[in-house]
């Protein structure tokens, strides 16, 4: 009997070591999507001004050719 | 002693009672084998002379040797793990196998060093890893025991794997997240090339207009097709905030749903400056 309870004990002792590791990885898959969704909510909120400045050097290039 | 003790305990009993009754299994590397070793392991009863296994009357069941016994269980568990990884566990269980003239199972530590590595360069499902941290602890714990002896913990651990092996699969909502954070790696870069392309390919449309107005229709046609890719990449915002309420704030099944809609969206989007490149204004 006191081996069957070794036995429980071990694989109680398994099972929540895997949930550990569980959980564990599961909150690094969302930090890394959260992660990676604000840097595509930074990268999107620059799109409209760098695009801008683009336009606005291309129209100033344009600008100093000849008519 | 509680009743979930008794319980337990009666559980246990009857599983010694249901090896002593199943027949030997004809082949040691058959499932049907690796599941009666490891059910024996779990079974109280055993005799001295061949722990692991209850001998009746009419029953006589020779003795399996752990160490093939737990040759057998990696031999099992190899075809769970990603294919980079297969050769290292199978490795692993002809290096287990070699422990028999009780040899110290270096080799088989050796081989579980090398799955960890191998591991590191390929993305292995935690619940496996877990498991396999498990059989490592108890190689090493073999170490200590005089050769022939049973590793018990050995069949616990391993058992955990056969259990575990079905479910070593990315969870249907974790699979949903990184399929959205691979969605939202595809439009970052999309977005950062078009911004740097877009500056340089404006000043080549101006390089190459020579006249002042010339280079203002070309920039105006450019800037118009450009345009479309600005208002997807409106749309695709919307798509990928929605699938960040339902991933990031929920454990909703819906979920599922907006990864793919992200994906697709994010697909959309980057064909879309592709082809504002191709097409180059």
């Amino acid at each position: 009997m006191g081996a069957a309870m070794a036995a429980i004990g071990g694989l109680a002792q398994l099972a929540a070591e895997y949930e550990r590791a569980d959980e564990q990885r599961r909150q690094e898959i969302l930090d890394q999507a959260d992660q990676h969704y604000r840097a595509y909510k930074e990268s999107l909120g620059g799109l409209p001004a760098a695009l801008q400045q683009n336009d606005r050097a291309a129209d100033a290039a344009a600008a100093a050719l000849g008519a | 002693m509680t009743l979930h003790q008794l319980l337990a305990g009666g559980g246990l009993l009857a599983i010694s009672l249901l090896v002593a009754a199943l027949p030997y299994p004809g082949r040691p590397d058959s499932f049907w084998a690796s599941f009666l070793l490891v059910l024996g392991r779990l079974a109280p009863l055993r005799f001295s002379d061949s722990p692991g296994t209850l001998h009746l009357p009419g029953t006589a069941q020779p003795p399996p040797d752990p160490w093939q016994r737990l040759q057998s269980q990696l031999a099992l568990a190899a075809p769970l793990a990603p294919p980079e990884l297969r050769e290292h566990l199978l490795r692993m269980g002809v290096a287990v196998a070699q422990r028999l003239p009780g040899l110290v199972p270096g080799a088989a530590l050796n081989a579980m060093e090398q799955l960890r590595l191998a591991a590191e360069k390929c993305p292995l499902p935690g619940e496996l890893l877990a498991a396999l941290r498990d059989i490592d602890a108890t190689l090493r714990e073999a170490q200590a025991l005089p050769p022939r002896s049973v590793p018990w913990p050995a069949a616990l651990a391993l058992l955990l794997v056969l259990a575990l092996g079905p479910l070593a699969c990315v969870r249907p909502l974790d699979q949903a997240r990184q399929q959205f954070t691979a969605a939202l790696q595809v439009t970052t870069a999309a977005q950062t090339r078009l911004k740097t392309w877009d500056a340089q390919h404006q000043l080549d449309l101006v390089s190459a207009a020579e006249k002042r107005e010339v280079a203002v229709k070309a920039l105006a046609a450019y800037r118009d097709q450009r345009r479309r890719v600005e208002q997807l990449a409106r749309d695709t915002e919307a798509v990928m905030d929605e699938a960040a309420d339902q991933l990031l704030l929920s454990d909703q099944p819906a979920a599922l749903d907006a990864a793919q809609r992200a994906q697709l969206a994010a697909s959309r989007f980057r064909a879309a400056v592709q082809a504002l490149m191709g097409g180059g204004g």
